[in-house]
């Protein structure tokens, strides 16, 4: 099975990403699991067609030790299998200790099981605030990591810094296999971005263009591979999950994180 | 390779930990709230649970839900309600574990929000493992939540007698068993032959019996000057008690000091000399008749060292018998466990200076190391933690732990004997 874990900067699209992926391979043939690792427990939604389904904390803690993999792990659309960690509101108790104990429940209802899934993509909260986040790196489950990074800086600067904790759990076998841009502006000036990548080493495997039609596809809580099947955008995503599925270790560099100082000078072109 | 340094484990307590054996060993009458897991609030029944006192304890048990979702205040607050509204008490005292730190509740908002809801005050002390905690500071913190808990009772300073003093920093246990021969009891008496009358002693395992009874004295006699600093602040300010520190009494030259100051503190106009004439010329004769067996003995201080450079204050209380020791004739080492770093041994030589000690001082690396200065030989004596007791009698040498050398004039015979090893000690 292909554990794959898609990081980034918080809001920057990687809920919108995951589930074009996690549609577009489950298109292809492929059982999928798109696993939200965010208290906000919203990365499947256009998977769901907008329903919210019980998240794995909430329904672990009302379950006990009656628990079973059906009441957390829902359908959801080109036979997607979903599942939410959720956590606690913003502003109090500890999510990473929520994406912990949900890792844990996955090794006890076997849910990971490479006889269920083909691939299994988790969607991780943005930045890497503290060892929970890290979970997915930290536990061997998503062992092929990809970055969504856009023009901006700050996605750029976080970033960075999930190249850092990458490469503090690399020990466990995984791996970083690529940035994917997803443009806020398709006119944007990228040389920014092309200085970042040659500083740490690294490769953008493809590049998500802004297009109309992911953005009215969200507004119907759709995936646009589901809702606009035949468009150029969905094609790209067909190819861009190839692509995903097609890298290996072997195949990528390993990263270089760069210091903060650095980073700037990189920014500014110096 | 890069060279990695060793670290020894800190010599400090879990102030959670800490703050529920004194208050255990107090012997507390109000209730008391954790904050905390399950795990934690487990803590009650370790070490000196006390069956009456386990009654006062009670715990929000926070669950893994509650600490994921952040809910465990709400479970403060009904717990809070619940005692308040159950029993009504005076006081009551809120402490927290790490895990709450951890996710960040907000304990103190939390007990603020119910302060002045009731007559009940909420006392909230943060106690997590997290931080550094000496554990006479936490001695000191509960002595001083003792006083702030009893500082309206006025009814407790009634009766208030001229000449009455409290002795404060005694280990209470040896003070309050009154058939023990090396015991204070001695002590005690030559203090009242000093013209003092004793209301009552303090130590960290005093009853909270006692710390009411204390508020009935004159003036407070200090003579452990690492402990009870809070403590003796809040005696003056609340309950206007003046606290006076003096050397402890350890030895004929240390005592009679003690007794100058406390008979001059005390205007008791006597003359404290020819009141103990006959306990001076016992103590004298018994140095006198072991003074070339006291020569031969040579006493080795083996201290940790904390992880801020410094050393416990246990280990400074014990080394306010350094010229006790002196004065016998013994040979002294004092032996420091920490990186032989000029960093470390400044820091260490400023704790000693702070002290009074300008001694020199071996450090060693760390507690396997300090072996090679104990020479298995049956004149050289180990002084130190009880904790280390075990090992310097593996390695054939005689041990002596801090608190086994009594003040007095009459525990000279006591003092001596432990250190020559005559049957018995």
């Amino acid at each position: 099975m292909e554990r794959i874990a898609i990081y980034g900067k918080g809001g920057i699209g990687k809920s919108t990403i995951s589930s074009s992926l996690s549609a577009s391979i489950a298109h292809s043939g492929k059982k999928v699991i798109q696993i939200g690792c965010d208290p906000k427990r919203d990365s499947t939604i256009r998977l769901t067609d907008g329903e919210r389904i019980p998240n794995v904390i909430d329904t672990s803690m009302a379950k006990q030790n009656d628990l079973k993999k059906a009441d957390f792990v829902k359908n959801g659309s080109l036979g997607t299998d979903c599942v939410e960690c959720g956590g606690p509101k913003p502003g109090v108790g500890c999510a990473g200790r929520g994406i912990t104990k949900m890792f844990e429940i996955f090794e006890e209802l076997d849910i990971l099981d490479d006889n269920n899934y083909d691939v299994a993509i988790f969607d991780v909260l943005g930045d890497v605030v503290c060892g929970g986040f890290a979970a997915p790196m930290r536990k061997g489950f998503g062992d092929k990591i990809f970055i969504v990074i856009s023009e901006e800086i700050m996605s750029l600067y976080a970033a960075n810094n999930i190249l850092h904790a990458i490469r503090t759990y690399e020990y466990n076998g995984i791996y970083f296999a690529g940035f994917i841009v997803n443009l806020r502006n398709n006119k944007a000036n990228l040389d920014h971005i092309k200085r970042f990548i040659k500083a740490t080493q690294t490769e953008i495997i493809a590049t998500v263009p802004r297009n109309k039609l992911i953005v009215d596809a969200e507004k119907k809580n759709k995936t646009v591979i589901e809702q606009y099947p035949d468009s150029e955008i969905a094609t790209r995503f067909g190819k861009i999950s190839g692509k995903v599925l097609g890298i290996g270790k072997s195949k990528v560099k390993r990263p270089n994180p760069i210091d903060d100082v650095t980073f700037n000078n990189v920014m500014l072109g110096e | 390779m890069k060279k990695m340094k060793k670290n020894t484990s800190g010599q400090h307590c879990c102030s959670l930990h800490g703050w529920i054996t004194c208050l255990m060993r107090n012997k507390i009458d109000f209730p008391v709230i954790l904050h905390s897991d399950i795990n934690c609030s487990n803590l009650v029944f370790k070490g000196d649970s006390d069956v009456n006192t386990l009654g006062r304890f009670f715990c929000t048990n926070l669950s893994e839900e509650n600490i994921i979702k952040g809910d465990g205040t709400k479970r403060l607050e009904e717990c809070i309600d619940a005692v308040i509204g159950e029993e009504q008490p005076r006081d009551i005292l809120i402490l927290n574990s790490c895990m709450s730190q951890i996710i960040g509740d907000d304990v103190k908002g939390t007990v603020q929000k119910k302060r002045g809801k009731s007559r009940t005050r909420i006392h909230y002390r943060e106690t997590t493992g997290l931080v550094f905690e000496d554990p006479k500071k936490v001695i000191d913190d509960v002595g001083y939540l003792i006083l702030e808990t009893l500082k309206n009772d006025n009814s407790l300073r009634d009766d208030r007698e001229r000449r009455t003093i409290n002795i404060i920093g005694f280990e209470n246990y040896v003070a309050h068993n009154k058939n023990d021969l090396r015991g204070y009891d001695p002590f005690l008496e030559e203090l009242r032959k000093a013209g003092a009358k004793i209301n009552t002693t303090i130590g960290p395992g005093s009853p909270i019996s006692d710390w009411k009874k204390s508020l009935k004295a004159d003036i407070n006699i200090n003579f452990d000057r690492r402990l009870y600093q809070n403590v003796a602040e809040i005696y003056s300010k609340k309950h206007n008690i003046k606290t006076i520190e003096v050397p402890f009494p350890a030895g004929i030259k240390q005592t009679l000091e003690f007794f100058g100051i406390v008979n001059e503190k005390l205007g008791a106009g006597k003359d404290i000399i020819s009141n103990l004439e006959k306990e001076i010329k016992e103590a004298e004769d018994y140095l006198e008749k072991h003074k070339n067996e006291l020569k031969k003995k040579k006493i080795i201080y083996n201290i940790a060292s904390n992880l801020d450079f410094t050393i416990g204050n246990s280990a400074k209380e014990g080394l306010l018998m350094l010229d006790f020791f002196k004065e016998l004739g013994c040979d002294v080492e004092i032996l420091i466990q920490g990186n032989p770093e000029e960093e470390h041994r400044l820091a260490v030589k400023n704790t000693l200076q702070e002290i009074g000690i300008e001694d020199d001082f071996t450090l060693f690396g760390h507690c396997g190391d300090g072996y090679k200065f104990i020479d298995g030989s049956s004149d050289t004596i180990v002084y130190g933690s009880p904790l280390l007791k075990e090992q310097a009698e593996r390695m054939g040498n005689r041990f002596i732990h801090y608190g086994e050398i009594l003040p007095g004039l009459m525990n000279m015979k006591h003092n001596i004997d432990i250190i020559i090893g005559k049957d018995g000690y």
